[in-house]
Formats: C-alpha cells, structure tokens, sequence
C-alpha cells in the first residue's frame, strides 16, 4: 500500500512537471495589458468649473454660467514613447456634474509613456447609431432623435447668460450628427510613471465660445437643429481638451 | 440505508413547503421583473429584494382598508383607470397638488414633484396619517393578527411570526416595503407607441404628424420627455412660472438652492391622457390647455431652463393649430390599455 503511494506521488509530480515544461514550450504566456486611466477636470479660462452661477466670461464679453455638461468621450488614442500607436474603441459617458464619471480606465490601452494623445468627443459613426449604448439613464437622455438624424448627443453644454441689456436669458449648446464629430489632438509626452497615475485631461469650458469661432450668446445662444452652428461649435471643439500632468 | 431514505424524504418535504411557520423555514420566492426592452435598470432597494410573496402581499394592501380607520385604501384614490393616479390633493396648507401616477416607479431615482422622497419604501409612509389612511396602531395590530390571511402573508413574505414583536414603526414599515415591491411591479411600455416602435404597429397619419412635431425641434420635447421612459427624471423649469412662492418654489424646497427655485422633477408622459390635471399643481385640466402654454404661456425667470429659450421661440414653440391637435393626439398614443386594465 505504502509503495503503491509512492509510485502514485511520484507520477503526479512527473505529470505536473511535464505539463509545465510543454506549457512553457507550446503555449505562449498572455500578454498583459495594464489598462490607463484618466481623470478629467473641467474649468472655465483656467478657473475649476462651478455650476449655476453667472461668473464666467467668453471672448465676446457674455457672463455666462453652466448648468449643464454632458458629453462622451471616445475613441482615445495614444502614441507612446517608442513610437507605436495604439487605439481604443472604447467610449465614456462624462457628466462635468457627476463626478464619479470623471475616471475612467481605457483597458484596451497598455500603460506606456505617451508623446501624444488623440480622442474624439463625441462617437463615431460606427457608435453613433440609435440604441447602440446600453440603455442607463444618462445614455437614454443623450438620445438624438431618429427623424434629426439618429444617434446621439455628442455634447450638452447648458447655462444662462447676461443679455446685454442685463437679463438673465439661457443658452443650450448642443451636438450631435456624424459629420460634427470632434477630434482632440493633444502633444503630452508623459512618462510611464506619471501615465500610470493617471492622465489628467482638462476641458476648458471657455474654449467651446471661443477659438476659432468667436459664440455672441446674445446673437447665437442655440445650435440643435441648425447645421452651420454644430459646425462652428465642433471646430472649437478641437481645443477645448489638455493635459495636465 | 433507512435512515438516509428517512431524511431524504424529510428535506422533499421542506422543499415542498419552503415557507411554512410550523416548519420554521422562511424562504421566499425571487421575484424576477420583467424590464421592457430599452428600458435601463430598475431602481430595487438591496433591503428589500422583490420576492414573489412580498409582491403578492403588497398588492393585496393596496387595495385594502385594513390599513385605515376610515375605509380608506391606496387604491381609493390612485385608479387604475386613471393609470393609478388621483386627479389632485389638497393640502392642509391649501396647496392642490396633482398627484404622480403609479407608473414605471421603479426606474424613479427620486419621487414627488421636488423629489423630497428618495427611497420608494418611504413613499408610502405618510399615508397612516390623519389626512389620509388615519391608521390606529392598536386597531392595526389587533386587524392584522385575526385575520384569515394577513399573518401566514407576512410570514412568508418577511418571516414575520408575531406582529406584536413589531414597534408600530417597525410594522408601518415592514407594509410599506410590501406595498413598495407591488408598486415596483407596475410597469407601462405597451402603448399604442411601443406597439408601433417595436412590434410594427401603426399610428395614424395625425399621429405620425404629432410625433414629429414632439422628437424635433419643432417641438422639443424629446429633451426632457425621451423615449422610453417619457421622463429625464431631472428636475426643470419649464416657465409655469415666474414668482415661486410656497411649493411653486420647487425642488428648492429640498435644496434651499436658489438655482432650484421653480425646478420640478419631469413627468413621466405615459398613460398622460389619463392622469389629468397637469403640472405640479394640477393647473391645466386637458392636453390642449398643457400644449398651448408650452406654444404661447411660457414664462422667464432666472432659473428658467436653458431648453426653453430657443431663438424665435421666446414667447413659446409657436406651433400651427394642426401642430397643436397633432401633438396631443401623438401624446394619446402614449397610452397603455393593458396596463390600466390588467388585474
């Protein structure tokens, strides 16, 4: 009984030991992928963003405050160090309101030092499709109706402003629609470290008024619907994102 | 061999009867909600799962007066008929309030006009008052204990064996968790719309118009009514006022932010034919009356949301009369008759 034990250890282990030593030969080891996070932050001209309070000012002079910032994030890109560029098809949901969507982890992006970073705001077409998200309350409001073109709300950039001549008046900055589709390019050379810390994107809100299209909100305070407006918004857009590590 | 076909055949038997006080085993039965499609996750409290017991025993409360002393019950003010709402509440104050319909509850984040309630199972709590069910504790207790039925109900659905081992708020409670599973079940999404956007229904050519007029920006008010929920669940001013005294001043109630003043929670637009009057005050009795402000009555105030402020549309949508009667009768498609006459 005693041997019988023994040779029954004895082939186990050979067994255990052999599998290993094939494991090791025939099948390669995954590669792991540490995913990346960002944190966003939102400020309006460099001041963090504080909601429902006329405080903020754009380049054509309007005081404004922001009651709303909705938008996705999507489609991040980045180019590391040694020059490889990876992609994610990934897309976030970002209330400037909520802050527990201001971090998010891409997980089909390695960590890596970065030189440059690219993302879209908004989804791309292949996203931008009616019931494509899963339907959570945020995704279901940010729905753009079927008979303006389908898809989603790219942005919903909200508040009040001072009219001219002093009243309190609203504005609602909206985008949606593929070909308003905005892309942020972003030169940040990042090393792995501070990578893994987390890249801190910052939008400035005062940027979505200002370059290169100059927003009067006493003469443009809506853009839903209209197609020459979504377009001037989208370009400004491009350099509302930074990174600030 | 004997002994283990003895005890085999004891365990059967507990199975059989999985909630039985002789046998002291209190297990109750996963309730599984069936969610529309499209529609995001209910809202359950992890305190008080849904459980096919504990949904049976809150739809037998809610249509009954044991709970009060005046014969009273939830379903005698909230109709099926009527999408389980009632037309509006006085006050003690002498504010007339519409009251919200018990419908698709279970996706609410938040309830009431300013959402001062933010868990369901303290909705009901209020209805033992005086103004409404009266309850008497003694009487309720004594009811619920001789009754035929209530005390094997409880027992199975919350394990209850002694309703006497309960503090009077512990018991209020313990009801309205079972009145809170019942209300969570009451879900819409059958409508003469669904059948049309899922199930290829047909609307008439009016409707059609209307739905157009509502899902564009001719109308707008797929902002805060989108489809399926017809409810953002946020809170807005939609410009029925400009002064917000007394519970006109809206979610600022709650919040004492002056940037609430006015704000109400959105409505919820299914089964709306049926839950007349209109707004948080009940002020506009008929569809026609809620249009025509949203076309011409909209009032400015600093709070005053932004979707309202559209250019051109500053004195409101300015619809066509056809637009008008389209709109109202694409609201009507929002209606579900199974829903309201289900059992």
């Amino acid at each position: 009984m005693r041997g019988l034990l023994i040779y029954l250890v004895t082939g186990l282990m050979f067994v255990s030991f052999s599998s290993c030593k094939r494991d090791h030969k025939d099948t390669p080891k995954p590669v792991v992928i540490t995913p990346i996070k960002v944190d966003m932050s939102f400020n309006v001209n460099g001041i963090p963003l504080l909601f429902d309070t006329i405080q903020f000012q754009n380049l054509a002079g309007n005081s404004f405050s922001v009651t709303r910032l909705d938008c996705y994030i999507s489609n991040i890109e980045i180019t590391s160090v040694t020059g490889v560029v990876y992609k994610s098809t990934k897309l976030f949901y970002v209330s400037a309101r909520d802050t527990s969507t201001h971090h998010f982890t891409v997980s089909d992006l390695p960590l890596a030092g970065i030189t440059s970073f690219k993302c879209k705001i908004g989804l791309s077409a292949s996203q931008n499709i009616s019931n494509s998200l899963i339907p959570t309350p945020a995704n279901l409001n940010m729905a753009w109706p079927d008979n303006m073109g389908g898809g989603y709300h790219f942005l919903k950039l909200e508040g009040h402003y001072l009219t001219s001549n002093l009243q309190v008046f609203g504005f609602a900055m909206h985008l949606g629609e593929n070909k308003n589709l905005v892309e942020n390019a972003i030169s940040a050379t990042l090393t792995e470290t501070q990578v893994s810390g987390g890249i801190k994107l910052t939008m400035d809100v005062a940027k979505w008024f200002d370059v290169p299209n100059k927003f009067d909100l006493n003469k443009t305070n809506y853009t839903m619907g209209i197609d020459s407006l979504m377009i001037l918004l989208s370009q400004n857009g491009n350099n509302v994102l930074s990174i600030n590590n | 061999m004997v002994l283990l076909l003895i005890v085999l055949m004891i365990q059967c038997r507990q199975k059989e009867s999985p909630s039985d006080p002789d046998s002291g085993i209190y297990q109750p039965t996963p309730y599984i909600l069936q969610v529309p499609q499209g529609f995001p996750q209910p809202y359950i409290s992890s305190d008080n799962p849904l459980t096919n017991e504990g949904v049976d025993l809150g739809k037998r409360l809610y249509s009954d007066a044991i709970l009060s002393s005046n014969g009273l019950s939830c379903s005698s003010c909230h109709y099926r008929s009527k999408s389980f709402s009632t037309p509006y509440y006085i006050t003690p104050d002498g504010d007339k309030i519409s009251i919200p319909p018990h419908v698709n509850l279970v996706f609410n984040p938040d309830y009431n006009w300013n959402g001062s309630v933010t868990k369901l199972e303290t909705l009901p709590m209020g209805d033992f008052e005086p103004q409404f069910f009266n309850t008497n504790a003694d009487t309720l207790f004594y009811r619920l204990s001789h009754h035929s039925l209530y005390p094997e109900l409880f027992y199975k659905a919350f394990g209850i064996t002694n309703f006497y081992t309960l503090s009077y708020e512990e018991l209020k409670m313990t009801i309205c968790k079972a009145l809170t599973q019942y209300l969570r079940t009451l879900i819409s999404a059958d409508s003469k719309l669904d059948r049309y956007q899922l199930k290829g229904g047909t609307l008439t050519q009016q409707e059609r118009d209307g739905m157009d007029v509502f899902f564009s920006e001719r109308g707008d008010c797929f902002h805060c009514h989108g489809y399926p929920l017809f409810t953002d669940n946020l809170y807005h001013n939609n410009g029925v006022d400009d002064q917000f005294i007394g519970q006109n001043a809206g979610r600022n109630l709650i919040t004492h932010a002056a940037s609430d003043l006015g704000m109400f929670s959105t409505p919820t637009l299914r089964n709306i034919e049926l839950t007349a009057p209109y707004m948080h005050d009940g002020r506009f009795n008929t569809l026609e009356e809620v249009v025509e402000f949203y076309n011409s009555g909209v009032k400015f105030s600093r709070t005053i949301d932004p979707i309202m402020t559209k250019p051109g549309k500053e004195s409101g949508l300015q619809l066509t009369a056809y637009e008008k009667s389209s709109l109202v009768a694409f609201l009507k498609t929002l209606t579900d008759t199974s829903f309201i006459s289900a059992k």
